[in-house]
């Protein structure tokens, strides 16, 4: 609970007010003379013994109701009489119980999950009508009952996957190292779980999401009006929250499935004082690889990851919680491009993630606390390059070591303001990367110099209704950031980029400075009881930057925190949407447009290398970016058949401003980034069954992704070679693809204590071959003769997936 | 069908079926769905731009190892395609000395005279004017010294390299190089091959016959063709299909032990001599054979690399703007040969050989003489002198 943003806390808690003041007005003047009592609603999860907040109370004989607040209660002062109370919350079965309101009563009711009914994809706001009443704009949230039913590769419950279900959302395709938010490149989205970053989010290159899916408990994605406690990214931030282990009881669930078979750990450790999660996934399947295709025959996959969560309730007024998080991963693949220059039979990637939080929220009263954390997050990737003539390896390994110390004060003044204020120091440690011969003499010891730097920020928002139907929230966020020796710092020629020299910098000195000050604003005008328009600002810096030349990174790509020659990015997001609630809020409508204009974007000169390159900004280009699109959705989270609906226009493009002909993109024009995706239509839709089973297909189609096309080949010596003038000049065929997922919970239980159910899930149920790219490769006499006709060069598509992708998983819990 | 068969295990079975027994089950019906390839041949697309000019010149240290290409992209009767750029005029020039030298236009190639060879040291530079007046210079290149290759080995390989268009691994020669690398200095490396095995049949004529060095028609019908084999002991020389370079930044002053530069599919069982040219690049030059790799090779993965403007050393002294591709070099080489007996490979030849078809020398109906040899002319593909490292 801690971890709820405290922007919806405390509009919740306004709302909730606001609700209770004016039933009570209505309830005063009708019933004036009545003896009144308190009414306390708890509602709790049966299975995890959580509160469960933003249920949905509805009392019939007096018409009135609203929603549970983030411990799981809702009060209300009604006269002396028999209630009925419904209690209705999505993904559990709803409960009715009369209640006879003689005296001050509290009662608490537990729902039971019904995973039948619940929603696939339903991206739902706090409160059934939160998307009309707040100022947020582009906020979207996934939780873990829907996360784990979207029908994914290979049976997965998977969060980045998951997200690109959503408006404005998208990646690199079928295996992509994160998400692009808006047009926005991957690095430019920060990536949080429990608070600390995850630099690299993904397993297996890319195909599924680092995150221990039975952990999980939220998924929050910002990108319009960012609130002001996030920084450090310019086009979004996706808060992951892990569950917090509200339990009194021992708890084992887990799962077994092709690609890997996980478990899950919850138990109290001192009753009702300290508690404990544990998950965790391990995949070591690769050993079927051959079996999918002969050039997977030298394939090496395995992945592990494990999440911890500890909370501890000192007192009533205290809650501390620690939350670690490993990931790792080791994989050859021969689709991968070897990296030049070391001589090895093959190259091996093995990296880790290695995080830690620890949380203490303080509060005061119902209305202040104090939240404070500190963070660590330790990065570590590695390739290991198996020497040719001796069993000994050579190792490349880098590291990104993050800290951060944030403490943030909240406040709800009166009903209609609100305020939180706080501060942040980070530090970002980079070492870029050293070569370790191990015990051969076939290469130097390489190392690179390590990169110290520091950034502080202040932020405070505020969160003010000044009339019933107007919200407005107005944030500042100011960052410091300063690079600080020992620093080697290239100089170079402005117009040739060429390397003048370099500068020395000693230990502690201040290498290079900058300041960001970043208004966050957003603003809600309710038109009227169904219809409200929203405008949002939001100004952000970013000080860190992953380097690649290719459509997704590596694990192994080189980051790199802002210097005198690398500028920070620094994003201007305008927002701007209309939203209509139908039927009883049943329907909700959004048509949302937004224009972004960025400075400083990084992409590198033609031919670049980042590989233990010392001064890499001599391969590197700061240019400007403007990404702009409208997003219509549709969505109608409940009912037996329930779903949504969205399509989005928009372009994201970029251009150069280099002198020298021979380092211009496009020669300075502007051109489409590689996340250009002009038409992007989304769709799930649910078939709440039986109580045994549910069905879910989503589909999903979008504009091809930009690619090169040559503008016209020459012969060297063999060998055709293909010239390229432009970049990005032309697309890949449209992408679109549709899934299915089926969950079946058998009915009986074999063991009062275990319950499992099956998840079999379709990916790809129509064959479609969508292409991840496309090449050329030298032609061979009378191969794809009829394909290729009188080109001098033949061509390939490369396609990650040319089936349907079956998965079965089978999933427990024992408790 | 598959799907229908998953439904009646889930609906009957989940319940007494071990998890084991089950997900042995499951693999047997999907995995075939895998087997199939991911890569499709699709027809080449380009945006033809008429009017690229792309040179490439070479200045070696090897007598008869230096040239001058000109092609220009052009659009002829609606087709795309490049051109030899003919008529223009072409010279090495000596930065150091101002000493020009005059290249001539022969076969598809602007050529020096036979004796003509780069020396280490040497400052060279190209001036080319082209028929239209455009005038193009390169940067200086200096000739660096070139580095011994100290060893070389022939590794076999039944699965040498995968082939996207057959979906199948092939077999060949993997050609491995010792060499040691200069302390005290940056190196860089591009390698280059010849491959040289015997060739039998020297000519073959489709619908037709050979006479005086051509294939020509006759109104008498003919078998698909005619194969003429060589009239003396004949070489087919290949050459590389991918770009094999180094640069010893994490290597200075190291022995580099067994590294493989050059890959020789088993095209025939033909017993056959690779000779191996090392050349000792400027960093400049690597910078060049770098981007052309990328665009060569490395274009096909998952990372794979946008493609790059092939762009090198030579420029426009009257337009900046104006793009040319290409790059002259002037280097130092180095060799190193390998004799390969390919006879006893159990793996069958990437190539299928055609039937010999001998035209009839006893009553010919064909206009006479009656020919069944033909001349191995010396060319880039053909030579009748016997390489170095052959062995009989």
């Amino acid at each position: 609970m801690d971890e709820l943003d405290q922007d919806k806390n405390h509009f919740s808690r306004k709302a909730i007010k606001l609700i209770l003041g004016l039933v009570f007005t209505v309830l005063c003047s009708t019933t004036i003379a009545a003896q009144e009592y308190l009414l306390v609603v708890e509602v709790m999860d049966e299975l995890t013994q959580q509160p469960l907040e933003s249920a949905e109370i509805i009392i019939d004989q007096c018409s009135c109701g609203g929603i549970t607040n983030n411990n799981g209660i809702f009060s209300i002062n009604l006269p002396q009489n028999t209630y009925s109370v419904h209690v209705n919350y999505i993904g559990f079965k709803s409960e009715t119980t009369n209640v006879n309101l003689n005296s001050r009563k509290k009662i608490i009711i537990n729902l039971v999950e019904e995973q039948e009914q619940l929603s696939e994809v339903v991206v739902r706001a706090k409160r059934i009508n939160d998307n009309l009443e707040l100022p947020q704009m582009g906020a979207l949230q996934l939780q873990t009952q829907e996360l784990k039913k979207i029908p994914s590769g290979l049976g997965e419950a998977d969060v980045l996957r998951s997200m690109t279900l959503l408006a404005g959302v998208n990646n690199a395709g079928e295996i992509s190292n994160g998400l692009s938010v808006r047009g926005g490149a991957l690095d430019q989205n920060l990536l949080l779980l429990d608070n600390a970053p995850v630099f690299n989010p993904t397993h297996l290159f890319g195909l599924f999401s680092v995150f221990t899916p039975d952990v999980i408990s939220s998924v929050d994605l910002y990108r319009a009006n960012i609130p002001a406690r996030y920084g450090g990214r310019i086009t979004s931030v996706l808060d992951i929250k892990v569950k917090n282990p509200y339990v009194d009881k021992f708890k084992l669930s887990g799962g077994i499935g092709i690609v890997s078979s996980r478990l899950n750990i919850e138990t109290p450790i001192i009753k009702d004082k300290l508690m404990m999660t544990f998950g965790g996934r391990a995949g070591l399947t690769d050993f079927l690889l051959p079996l999918v295709s002969e050039r997977l025959k030298d394939t090496k996959a395995k992945f592990y990851d494990s999440t911890l969560k500890l909370l501890y309730l000192p007192t009533e007024d205290d809650q501390i919680t620690f939350t670690g998080f490993y990931s790792k991963d080791f994989y050859q693949l021969d689709l991968i491009t070897q990296i030049q220059n070391i001589n090895a039979k093959n190259n091996q990637y093995d990296f880790k993630t290695l995080n830690g939080t620890l949380n203490w929220r303080h509060s005061f009263n119902d209305k202040s606390n104090l939240r404070t954390f500190l963070v660590m997050s330790d990065y570590t990737p590695k390739t290991i390059f198996p020497e040719v003539d001796n069993p000994n390896e050579i190792v490349f390994e880098s590291k990104i070591n993050y800290q951060s110390f944030a403490t943030e004060f909240s406040k709800e003044i009166k009903s209609n303001l609100d305020y939180y204020v706080g501060v942040q120091a980070n530090k970002y440690q980079i070492r870029p990367g050293e070569l370790r011969p191990g015990n051969g003499n076939s290469v130097v010891a390489v190392s690179l110099t390590e990169e110290n730097s520091y950034e502080f920020a202040g932020y405070g928002n505020i969160n003010f209704k000044p009339v019933t139907n107007m919200a407005i929230s107005a944030g500042l966020r100011f960052s410091h950031y300063v690079l600080v020796g020992p620093y080697k710092q290239a100089q170079l020629d402005q117009t040739t980029g060429l390397l003048l020299g370099v500068t020395d910098f000693e230990k502690g000195a201040g290498v290079k400075t900058y300041n960001g000050l970043e208004p966050r604003l957003g603003a809600n005008i309710k038109l009227n009881e169904t219809t409200s328009i929203k405008a949002s600002y939001a100004r952000l810096n970013q000080y860190l930057q992953n380097v690649y030349n290719s459509t997704t990174p590596l694990p192994t790509s080189r980051w790199k925190t802002s210097d005198s020659n690398i500028k920070p990015q620094i994003s201007d997001t305008y927002g701007l949407g209309i939203y209509k609630n139908l039927a009883n809020n049943a329907v909700e409508l959004g048509l949302e447009g937004y224009y972004r204009d960025s400075k400083n974007n990084l992409t590198f000169k033609p031919g670049a290398d980042f590989f233990l390159e010392e001064f890499l900004e001599r391969d590197v280009i700061q240019g400007e970016g403007r990404a702009y699109g409208v997003e219509f959705s549709i969505k109608k989270s409940s009912g037996k058949v329930n779903g949504w609906l969205n399509y989005t226009w928009s372009r994201s493009l970029l251009r150069s401003d280099n002198e020298n002909l021979g380092d211009r993109i496009n020669n300075n024009n502007w051109y489409a980034s590689d996340f250009d995706r002009p038409h992007v239509v989304n769709s799930t839709i649910n078939f709440e069954g039986d109580k045994y089973n549910t069905w879910s297909f989503n589909f999903t189609g979008q504009t091809g992704r930009p690619y090169t096309v040559a503008n016209s080949v020459f012969k060297l010596e063999n060998i055709d070679v293909p010239i390229f003038i432009e970049r990005n000049n032309a697309r890949l065929r449209p992408y679109h693809r549709l899934d299915f997922s089926w969950n079946i919970k058998y009915g009986e239980k074999v063991n009062k204590r275990w319950i499992g159910d099956w998840t079999f899930t379709i990916y790809n149920v129509y064959s479609r071959r969508n292409p991840f790219n496309i090449y050329y490769s030298q032609r061979q006499a009378g191969v794809d003769a009829d394909v290729f006709l009188g080109s001098p060069l033949g061509s390939y598509e490369l396609s990650i997936l040319n089936s349907p992708l079956f998965a079965l998983t089978y999933n427990f819990v024992f408790q | 069908m598959v799907f229908n068969t998953i439904f009646k295990n889930h609906n009957s079975a989940f319940l007494n079926i071990s998890m084991n027994k089950l997900i042995v089950k499951f693999l047997l019906l999907v995995l075939p769905f895998f087997l199939t390839n991911c890569i499709d041949p699709v027809e080449p697309e380009f945006e033809f731009k008429e009017g690229l000019v792309f040179i490439e010149g070479i200045a070696t240290t090897v007598k008869g190892g230096s040239y001058v290409i000109i092609n220009k992209s052009v659009n002829e009767f609606g087709i795309n395609k490049t051109k030899f750029e003919n008529g223009a005029s072409v010279s090495f020039v000596n930065s150091l000395t101002g000493q020009v030298v005059e290249l001539v236009e022969l076969e598809g190639a602007y050529v020096p005279s036979i004796e003509f060879k780069a020396n280490v040291g040497e400052q060279w530079e190209i001036d080319v004017v082209l028929e239209d007046g455009r005038q193009y210079r390169s940067q200086p290149e200096t000739v660096l010294e070139s580095v011994p290759i100290s060893n070389i080995k022939a590794f076999y390989n039944p699965e040498l390299q995968y082939n996207d268009g057959t979906g199948s691994f092939e077999p060949g020669h993997a050609i491995s190089i010792t060499f040691d690398d200069p302390v005290n200095e940056e190196n860089y490396y591009y390698w280059t091959f010849k491959s040289y095995e015997n060739l039998l049949v020297c000519q073959v004529c489709f619908d037709g016959i050979y006479r005086d060095g051509l294939c020509g028609p006759t109104s008498i019908s003919t078998p698909d063709y005619f194969s003429y084999t060589c009239d003396t002991d004949c070489w087919k020389i290949r050459y590389p299909e991918s770009i094999s370079i180094f640069d010893d930044k994490f290597s200075n002053g190291k022995t580099t032990t067994d590294l493989i530069v050059a890959n020789v599919p088993l095209y025939t069982k033909e017993n056959i001599v690779v000779e191996i040219q090392q050349l000792s690049l400027t960093p400049d030059a690597f910078d060049y054979y770098k981007v052309l790799k990328d665009l060569v090779d490395n274009n096909s993965g998952f990372n794979a690399p946008p493609p790059a403007a092939l762009i090198g050393n030579i420029y426009n002294p009257n337009d900046a703007d104006d793009f040319v591709f290409g790059r002259f070099t002037a280097a130092a080489t180095s060799s190193a040969d390998i004799f390969i007996k390919r006879g006893d490979i159990p793996e069958n030849s990437l190539e299928t050989q055609m039937p010999l078809s001998i035209e009839p020398t006893f009553m010919s109906p064909y206009p006479p003489p009656a020919t069944i040899e033909a001349p191995c002319n010396e060319g880039r593909f053909k030579t009748a002198i016997q390489p170095e490292a052959w062995m009989n």
